[in-house]
């Protein structure tokens, strides 16, 4: 009778001690991922990509008390926007910047994530299958991880949100219900709660996210039935709840004018103007790693779902769920990669558990089972190890090999804490800001998308002066030539009233520089459309550089320095000593903003009293640190009381 | 008793073979000679290439493609035939001083079309052995799955039409009883040596035609193994075929000095560096295709395995097959339709494999019961539906849908030539019948061999030593990368002097060259202003294709400058 009792002890014993002893080391591999990653992230404070950079501007600005759509202009659903107040929030409080704020609240979440789905595979699956979740769970935070170029994208904190909730989902289809023949699970209420919250956000995010998770749902309930009893459950009410509360928002307390412009103008230029910058099939599959990488994944994690389906119930939803994140990323013609992470993130998973399965395979077979468990796990975290250690070597090579903007001080001055970016996360318009502009200065960038204005304004910590933090003009150019004739008057209706709106911005924000790409096709647009001289009064192009052409309003012309007239022996230009030559200041006189801008310039003739800015213009990429270098060596020399002018 | 049950059972068997496969095929076939200038740019190509080599030019020294010279070979087998009835016709045809030439491109297509045919007969051949040696159950799942099989090949082929001949689709042919033959290996049924070692030939020859297809056929195989979960694959004969041709013919066209060099030196590491190499054609928007409907119908066809197929070896392999082709779509990396092909035909067999399942599932409902009313009609109606005429009617509307879909790829082109006529002075094909005469050589530098189709059906010939200006581009990527070795740096060099010297000594009658990097590369190399002086201008011309078959361009629908010599 004892000993009866006693072995199911044991094995309980041993079942616990092996599960938690798993659970130990997998946190601490995460852990290790974590900390390395923050490390990461930490050498770059200043590090973020366009859109997400919008996404803290417009949070930013609906702290302010603006309205999305109505108040400024962008075609993403304004939940990120919401979310994006998050690192703001913390930034008013905490010293640091909010793109430093918001990688790392990135990075936290992901490891809670991880932790989180553990906890429910823990719980709720049974041991064979949380085991074989290990790998996988893995594989995807893992992914979430390493996204450098893509961090805080809205796919990737959909992964973050999604993940324990896809577990918890997983383990009440396949686990049975009450009714038959064995007990129901019971999941606790509050983690439900928090899962379905969590997820609700994700999957609001972008409707595609939705159809994703429905093809997961759909695949088990195809395989286990009983779709009432399994669906109205506490996490799935929290989904509702949150779809609700957003619809609501969306419908009752989004202002009308907000809807009109999203109908007028936001949606029409989002279906068609997206044409603009679309890629061809095959450079969506195989423009480049980042592009075939995902794909070669996906055959692969296809073959392993074929063959694992007779294994495992996770096979097939997920299989459902990568081949919907394929649909989204091919059926949104635009070749970005990280439209591809929810479809990575699947495939991750699905290696992930052909890793389980092998684990799986392997521990039955063996005589000394919980050797090879041990061994299996011993593996995961040397493996985990081992990859932090290099990734950390590399970070610190990397940050040590690349060369460091030192001169944030006027950042520093109002967030408390001066950043020291790498110039590799530095663009050449953050260095035209820096230049011409101050801390909190207004400015406005003009180009052919999102990129350069963003992330350069947030990093830059200087504000937007127009309610179109990019320019859609371009689009709408393309429109007016590309969409059909009878739509021509339409689009042309468009652009006369974003050039309208274009000109009462700047007349009420009176920015403080304007850049404008200097693209020969989209300057010519602007002339065509009478941009530069409806909206450009009172500013005058003062130069061109990194090809972009500034303009400087009369009140904020600063002062070049004069070369002195030329002796004998010419210098040379990488010469250091050049740069100790006395210096005088004077002000450029303006090139009238009407004119058309000529492409390429021809700098003027060498005039001492009107000395172009070509002695401070930085010459092109790639070496254009070295120039910045200069242009840091000039402003040092500048007087105090010399400084740029905003008039202000 | 049961031994004659069997044997009308596989009669009747063969019959609905016939039945069922005789649609797709035989609008196949009126499709195939009614137009005929629509055919695979490629395999127009190469049988010119073969009609050359026939007429006795020698591979590398006058005429030079990256294709396998196996390929080459069989084509030149393929031909051989017109040859033969030519050079008994043409005392007669002297006589009555007439000048008669059997059109290569007919003896061609129809030797394509009969080895279609074949794969078809050897996978049945494979399936009526196992029904006469197998027990129960693998006679029942044969029964289940050979038709499907043979009609999901036959309708990928009619999909494929403006890729006929194309090498996956000769490929895809010799898959077709390969892997029913193994799937039944594994299942323990023994077949005829005779018969094995064909279905190995044949299987081993289609290996040849590419460097890829090596790592599909040991991917299937592993598939097996896989998903039978056994480490030893069954040894037999037709594998010892499959692992034998290809050293032999590695070793066989290693043997001519010529051959070797060349092949060693500049065909494998020209066909490594095609692969590799980063078209920046397709960079642009609509700069390529856009086969999302052959992608998505890939992901639909795996997502239909995974619920039906779950324990069907010979159903996840044709997946998985699937799945390789769209690997193989993105070696291919322009976007092309001819790199679908083996995607569209696992994909067919899959889906078809998948229908029938669903129809068996489905007559296994106990109508009486169950919550779903839909599904039950649905069982009582699969029920009522004899098997064999259910697949009958879906050859019957396949063949229909998709005769619909070629008349759409046709109108779509229609439309390009309507409106592209008014921009240029001739079409392709108007500046081939109206610069040209038949049997005169005709020079085309472009990036594709779109133009072969239309010089075959026309009877032009061509005048170049590199037919098509692909492994030019390879070769200046490659330059600029530093990539080049010794041989292939001298390869390039001779490329260019070739072009020159064909031009000077071959002096074609008319010469087509497309305003692309073609162009710039022959303006670079100063031909182009040599050109100049012995030719004329004397209009523009494009391909008049689109983003769609039956003629896809990459990169963008060029125009052309076509120049005739200068009268003296």
């Amino acid at each position: 009778m004892s000993e009866a009792k006693k072995k199911p002890l044991k094995e309980l014993w041993n079942r616990v001690a092996t599960e938690r002893a798993a659970i130990i080391l997998v946190v601490l591999a995460f852990l290790a991922l974590t900390l390395e990653r923050g490390y990461f992230w930490s050498l770059h404070p200043l590090h973020q990509f366009p859109d997400q950079a919008l996404y803290l501007d417009a949070a930013q600005w609906i702290m302010d008390g603006k309205v999305p759509y109505r108040d400024f202009f962008d075609w993403n659903p304004p939940l990120i926007m919401y979310l994006s107040m998050l690192p703001i929030m913390v930034s008013k409080v905490l010293p640091f910047h909010p793109i430093f704020w918001l990688n790392m609240l990135i990075i936290v979440s992901t490891f809670a994530s991880a932790c989180g789905a553990l906890y429910i595979a823990y719980r709720y699956l049974g041991r064979d299958e949380f085991f074989m979740f290990i790998p996988m769970c893995a594989g995807a935070t893992f992914n979430v991880f390493e996204q450098r170029f893509d961090m805080a994208e809205r796919e990737q904190i959909f992964m973050i949100l999604y993940l324990p909730f896809m577990v918890l989902r997983y383990a009440i289809w396949t686990q049975p219900i009450k009714g038959s023949e064995q007990p129901d699970i019971k999941v606790s209420r509050s983690l439900a709660m928090i899962t379905g919250l969590m997820a609700g956000i994700g999957l609001a995010l972008k409707p595609q996210f939705f159809c994703a998770h429905a093809a997961f749902e759909f695949v088990l309930f195809a395989r286990n039935g009983m779709l009432k009893k399994r669906l109205l459950r506490t996490e799935i009410l929290a989904v509702v709840l949150v779809m609700a509360v957003y619809a609501f928002y969306l419908i009752f307390l989004l202002p009308n004018d907000a809807w009109e412009v999203l109908k007028n103008e936001v949606l029409p230029l989002f279906i068609y103007g997206y044409e603009y910058s679309s890629k061809s099939l095959m450079y969506m599959m195989h423009g480049g790693p980042y592009f075939y990488l995902p794909m070669v994944m996906f055959c692969y994690a296809m073959a392993v779902a074929l063959f694992a389906n007779r294994y495992s119930q996770w096979a097939a939803p997920l299989a459902a769920f990568t081949l919907i994140g394929l649909f989204n990323y091919l059926h949104g013609d635009q070749a970005w990669p990280y439209r591809t992470i929810p479809m990575v993130s699947g495939c991750y998973l699905l290696c992930g558990l052909a890793v389980g399965l092998i684990g799986k395979y392997l521990y039955y077979k063996s005589r000394a089972s919980k050797a090879v468990a041990t061994c299996l796990l011993a593996t995961f975290m040397l493996t985990a190890s081992i990859y932090t250690y290099i990734d950390f070597e590399n970070t610190i090579d990397e940050v040590e090999r690349c060369h460091h903007f030192h001169n944030l001080k006027d950042i520093g001055d109002y967030i408390g804490w001066t950043p020291c970016p790498p110039m590799l996360d530095l663009n050449p318009t953050f260095m035209l800001m820096m230049k011409y502009s101050n801390y909190d200065d207004k400015v406005l960038y003009l180009g052919t998308g999102i990129n350069e204005g963003y992330p350069a304004i947030v990093q830059s910590g200087r504000r937007c002066a127009t309610r179109y933090p990019f320019c859609p003009l371009f689009l709408v150019d393309h429109c007016i030539i590309h969409r059909p004739k009878e739509e021509k008057e339409r689009w042309t209706r468009l652009m006369h009233k974003q050039i309208e709106n274009y000109k009462q911005d700047i007349v009420r924000d009176k920015p403080d520089l304007i850049l404008i790409l200097a693209y020969p096709p989209f300057i010519d647009m602007l002339e065509r459309n009478g941009f530069f001289d409806s909206c450009l009064p009172g500013y005058s192009k003062y130069s061109k550089e990194f090809n972009t052409l500034v303009y400087l309003p009369e009140w904020n012309r600063p002062k070049i320095p004069v070369k002195e007239p030329p002796t004998s022996t010419r210098q040379d230009p990488s010469d250091e000593s050049a740069e100790e030559e006395p210096v005088t200041w004077t002000e450029v006189p303006a090139e009238p903003a009407s004119k058309y801008p000529d492409l390429p310039e021809v700098p003027p003739p060498a005039k001492a009293d009107t000395a172009p800015p070509d002695e401070i213009v930085v010459p092109a990429p790639p070496q254009w640190h070295k120039s910045v270098k200069k242009q840091k060596s000039i402003q040092q020399k500048k007087p105090a009381n010399e400084k740029h002018t905003t008039g202000r | 008793m049961d031994s004659r049950a069997d044997g009308r059972q596989t009669v009747s068997l063969q019959l609905w073979a016939l039945v069922i496969s005789i649609p797709p095929l035989a609008y196949l076939l009126i499709d195939l000679l009614r137009y005929r200038a629509q055919s695979s740019g490629w395999f127009a190509m190469r049988v010119m290439i073969a009609q050359m080599l026939l007429e006795g030019k020698h591979l590398y020294v006058e005429v030079f493609d990256f294709t396998q010279p196996i390929v080459l070979e069989l084509l030149k087998l393929a031909l051989l035939p017109a040859r033969i009835l030519q050079f008994c016709l043409n005392p007669f045809t002297n006589l009555m001083g007439l000048q008669f030439t059997f059109a290569a491109d007919f003896f061609a297509i129809f030797a394509v079309f009969a080895c279609m045919c074949g794969s078809l007969y050897l996978t049945l051949l494979v399936a009526k052995c196992a029904l006469a040696t197998a027990d129960s159950e693998v006679k029942e799942e044969v029964r289940i799955t050979i038709l499907p099989c043979l009609l999901g090949a036959a309708t990928a082929s009619l999909i494929v039409r403006f890729d006929y001949g194309d090498l996956q689709h000769l490929f895809t042919m010799a898959l077709l009883p390969w892997i029913y033959m193994r799937w039944l290996r594994y299942r323990g049924v023994e077949f005829p040596r005779l018969l094995a070692l064909t279905v190995g030939i044949v299987t081993g020859i289609a290996v040849c035609f590419d460097f890829p297809y090596v790592i599909v056929i040991t991917l299937l195989e592993a598939s097996f193994m896989i998903f039978e979960r056994r480490w030893k694959p069954p040894l037999k004969i037709e594998l010892a075929a499959v692992a034998g041709i290809l050293p032999l013919y590695l070793a066989t066209i290693s043997i001519p000095e010529l051959y070797r060099q060349k092949y060693w030196e500049i065909i494998v590491p020209l066909r490594w560096l095609s692969i590799w190499q980063e078209n920046m054609l397709v960079f642009g928007p609509h700069s390529t295709s856009k086969r999302l409907d052959v992608i998505y119908s890939m992901c639909v066809v795996l997502m239909l395995s995974l619920f039906f197929l779950k324990e069907k070896a010979l159903g996840i392999v044709f997946s998985i097959l699937a799945v390789m082709g769209f690997g193989l779509y993105l070696l291919g990396g322009d976007g092309l339709s001819h790199d679908l092909i083996v995607v569209i035909f696992a994909s067919s067999i899959a889906a078809m494999l998948s229908f029938t399942e669903i129809a068996k599932r489905l007559s296994a409902v106990d109508v009486s019961q169950g919550r779903f009313l839909k599904i039950r009609q649905a069982a009582g109606i699969a029920r009522k539906i004899e098997p064999h005429t259910a697949l009958l009617c879906a050859s019957m509307i396949f063949t229909v849908a998709i005769a619909f879909g070629l008349h759409e790829n046709r109108a779509l082109l229609a439309k390009v030539i309507l409106k592209e006529e008014k921009e240029t002075k001739y079409t392709f094909e108007q500046a081939l019948e109206k610069l040209s005469r038949p049997r005169e050589t005709v020079s085309v530098l472009y990036d594709t061999p779109l133009a072969f189709p239309s010089m075959l059906a026309l009877d032009r010939r061509p005048a170049d030593y590199i037919l098509y200006c692909r492994p030019l581009l390879t070769l200046d990527w490659a330059k600029r990368r530093g990539f080049l070795t010794e041989p292939l740096t001298k390869f390039a060099q001779e490329a260019f002097v070739r072009i020159h010297v064909s031009y000077d000594t071959a002096r074609p009658d008319l010469i087509i060259v497309c305003d692309d990097y073609c162009r710039d590369f022959i303006t670079a190399e100063k031909t182009w202003k040599r050109l100049l002086e012995t030719y004329e201008i004397v209009g523009n011309c494009r391909f008049n294709s689109g983003r769609w078959p039956p003629r896809e361009y990459v990169g963008f629908n060029w125009n052309m400058n076509a120049l005739k010599r200068r009268m003296p």
